[in-house]
């Protein structure tokens, strides 16, 4: 296996892999779209009362999938745009019985009980059509990505239960092969999967060394050798979800979200609702203007003021301090408390640390002046600078060519550029473009 | 800092839209944000940013250049601050001049074109030399293309070939002796090293050639400076160390191939050396010899005027290499390192389109 490129970012602020209690929300607030959901079908009316597992909405491009209610109690659909609210919480342990489905088809147990939408295609990360069937699952259990939750606190309660997941989704999808992405580091849970690994001949473990990016997905299929167009993915907390759904029948509406950064009130893992509320998550009492981001630190999401709740995909949330202060002359600044990846700063003298970042850009933006540092941390060997020019002078084909559809979108490229270029927006946006004309067409 | 701060807060307005100096808004802001970073803020993903900004690696290639700039003052004199003072000032006032017209930012780059420029010239060229020459790089080997990262040709190398053809006198007396200035020596100017070996067949010692006893280009006689700066830039990242190992290696390869092969010069009279030893020698002076050095280490591998892909790097060094060697030993001229990187720069488009076409083949065919 070839590891070239990859870095992995200093971020102050990791979470323990405590799962820490959180305060009882009044309400919940559901967001009706997430990063690749929409939930514009709404099935409930505006004061009715609802029943927990019960199906809220459903996005109908994508399959149907359904927006589950978390726990009782009486929908308001006026209190906040693009929201569905739940008051006056009930702590009735009623649940909606899922009779509906076919007992004997699992993918539709797994589709109405929440599971579903954590799958994704590698090639695009779309929801996969659940007609269909993967040549081959990846499951990454650790993400490098600065912070992602960690396997000690997905697997607080042992693997028996991932383990069981991975058997059933593996029979269900005619028992093809899946791969394990686990950290070459030894630890005891990596023992324990190495163990069912060597039982099942159709689990195959992918050690990758510890660096962003060699977690993801994407990555492992490609130095597997498997087509990304014909494997799904799926993250470690919905293969659990996935086996507590089929054998419980318990709906997926509870996530480990991870709380990080240099900013975060607490840092730790909260085993959280979908829709808790954001407010209760901020330190009100620190006035320092910040940054909530759903996801890791390179590829999550700002979430905006308008957003009240937890989005139904959400895993972590990494606070970061906005840049306010202007640095005086800070291109001969010795730098000692600043890390890059190049050695221009003094901070080589000194072990690894990790670093306060702040939203700062750190420069102004420039032409490209062909550095080559993209290059040389692209962990897919392609060259960033050329694809962004193609892209940028509206010649995609030109783009492909070169190898664009090897890119998995960590964002490594945009983040060590010296002229502050972001070819990670570009590289969304033409994927996106991508994607809406595969399926107008 | 806060008084200055409040200075450039205050006379702001002068210089936004409707103000009676809007025209200078890319120099007020250039002013500005070296003394106070720009307040940007990522606006999407990802979120932070690697600290490294091109403001700070442009500094670094200054820093490595220090102690050839330090010893080019000992060596030639004060004249040398006045020669990289008129370089700053004409070239910067061409930069100032195209950024204000087509209101875009001034660009960094060049900070090292301006130091690179008077560091290449012999050190007694006039002042009014250095201005023009300045002016023609960054007018014609740069603005004309579209400012820093469009450029195809080294702007410090166009401003001292358009010297080289404008003002050969210049180039063939410029000659100033190391420390003639303050008297260490006796002879005013002294013919170069590679001149020496061309007319009259004497190789410097290498020993004299890195501390810098012989004369030459007012940056390239420390080459112990050189050398270090180099690897600094290349610890650094900031220099990708391809370009310069490849180009330093095959100019060693070809002179001491040709120098096996009986092609050394001979004085008049004299039989031609040859031999193992004699042809190690003849390779270490032209590896150490002449302007190959600072060239490899600071002009050769400028990003944005060397190809881009990998193979491309070694087949550019390699180029400039074989360019250099046939130059100093088949043509009228006694130097080839000026020549070599600009016929090298006309090719690397070229180079980058056949690696490029070669890599992906491959995935062409197969679709």
């Amino acid at each position: 296996m070839k590891f070239n490129g990859g870095y992995n970012v200093m971020l102050e602020g990791e979470p323990s892999p405590r799962v820490a209690p959180y305060q009882k929300p009044d309400a919940l607030y559901l967001p009706r779209y997430s990063n690749r959901l929409d939930f514009s079908l709404v099935l409930v009316e505006d004061g009715a009362s609802v029943v927990k597992g019960q199906v809220l909405a459903k996005d109908p491009v994508n399959f149907s999938v359904p927006l589950l209610a978390p726990m009782a109690g009486t929908v308001n659909l006026e209190f906040a745009e693009r929201h569905i609210t739940i008051e006056n919480l009930a702590a009735s342990s009623d649940e909606s019985s899922a009779d509906d489905a076919d007992p004997h088809n699992e993918r539709a147990a797994l589709l109405r009980l929440g599971v579903w939408s954590s799958l994704a295609r590698i090639d695009n990360n779309r929801v996969p059509d659940p007609e269909r069937t993967p040549d081959g699952l990846v499951v990454s259990i650790y993400r490098f990505e600065p912070y992602h939750p960690t396997p000690e606190a997905l697997f607080r309660d042992g693997v028996d239960d991932f383990l069981a997941g991975l058997t059933r989704l593996h029979r269900i999808f005619n028992d093809n092969p899946v791969y394990l992405v686990v950290p070459e580091t030894d630890s005891d849970i990596k023992r324990q999967l190495q163990k069912a690994g060597a039982d099942n001949n159709w689990l195959h473990l992918f050690e990758v060394p510890q660096t962003y990016p060699f977690d993801h997905p994407g990555f492992a299929a490609q130095q597997l050798g498997l087509n990304p167009e014909r494997c799904w993915c799926i993250d470690a907390q919905a293969v659990i979800a996935a086996h507590q759904a089929l054998e419980f029948k318990r709906p997926y509406t509870k996530k480990i979200v991870s709380m990080s950064g240099p900013l975060a009130p607490e840092l730790c893992h909260h085993h959280l609702p979908i829709g808790y509320p954001l407010s209760l998550l901020q330190d009100q009492e620190n006035s320092v203007e910040r940054r909530f981001i759903n996801g890791g630190v390179l590829t999550g999401s700002a979430i905006g003021a308008d957003q009240l709740g937890l989005d139904a995909e959400c895993r972590a949330l990494t606070v970061l301090e906005e840049l306010t202060e202007r640095e005086i002359l800070a291109f001969v600044q010795p730098g000692f408390n600043k890390q890059s990846f190049t050695k221009t700063f003094t901070s080589v003298f000194k072990p690894l640390f990790r670093e306060k970042l702040t939203t700062a850009l750190g420069g102004e933006s420039r032409p490209c002046v062909f550095c080559g540092f993209c290059e040389q941390v692209c962990p897919v060997g392609i060259i960033p600078h050329l694809v962004y020019r193609y892209l940028d002078n509206d010649k995609p084909e030109e783009a492909y060519r070169v190898e664009f559809d090897k890119c998995i979108d960590c964002g490594l490229c945009s983040y060590v550029c010296v002229s502050k270029i972001n070819h990670l927006k570009l590289f969304r946006a033409e994927r996106a473009r991508a994607v809406s004309a595969l399926i107008e067409g | 800092m806060k008084w200055l701060y409040n200075l450039f807060e205050s006379s702001r307005p002068q210089f936004e839209k409707r103000g009676n100096l809007v025209f200078f808004k890319p120099l007020f802001e250039a002013i500005e944000f070296i003394f106070f970073y720009p307040p940007a803020r990522t606006a999407t993903g990802p979120h932070v940013r690697d600290p490294l900004d091109i403001k700070r690696y442009m500094t670094i290639v200054i820093v490595a250049l220090l102690p050839s700039i330090c010893a080019s003052i000992y060596f030639f004199g004060p004249r040398i601050l006045l020669m990289i003072l008129v370089s700053y000032a004409v070239g910067g006032l061409v930069e100032v001049i195209f950024a204000c017209i087509r209101k875009t930012e001034i660009h960094e780059g060049f900070f090292v074109t301006g130091i690179l420029f008077p560091l290449i010239l012999p050190p007694a060229t006039p002042l009014w030399v250095v201005a023009v020459g300045i002016f023609f790089g960054v007018f014609f080997g740069k603005e004309v293309f579209g400012g820093t990262g469009h450029n195809v040709f080294n702007p410090a190398l166009v401003g001292r070939l358009f010297i080289t053809i404008s003002f050969p006198t210049i180039l063939t007396s410029g000659w100033t002796a190391p420390g003639a200035w303050r008297g260490a020596v006796d002879a005013v100017s002294q013919a170069t090293p590679m001149a020496l070996a061309k007319t009259q067949a004497v190789f410097t010692p290498a020993a004299d050639l890195l501390i810098g006893i012989p004369s030459g280009s007012a940056g390239e006689t420390f080459r112990l400076g050189i050398i270090v700066g180099g690897i600094f830039l290349m610890l650094t990242k900031v220099s990708n160390w391809r370009i310069p190992v490849t180009y330093l290696a095959s100019v060693f390869v070809f002179a001491f191939a040709i120098g096996l092969f009986g092609g050394i010069p001979a004085a008049e009279g004299a039989e031609a050396p040859g031999g193992f030893a004699a042809a190690w020698n003849f390779g270490l002076f032209h590896l150490l010899g002449g302007s190959v050095l600072f060239g490899a280490m600071f002009m050769s591998c400028d990003p944005v005027t060397s190809p881009f892909t990998v193979p491309g790097k070694f087949i550019f060094g390699i180029g400039c290499g074989l360019l250099t060697v046939l130059i100093r030993l088949y043509s009228g001229y006694v130097e080839g390192v000026m020549f070599s990187i600009v016929i090298m720069n006309s090719f690397t488009p070229l180079i980058d389109h056949v690696v490029l076409s070669l890599r992906y083949r491959s995935v062409e065919t197969s679709q």
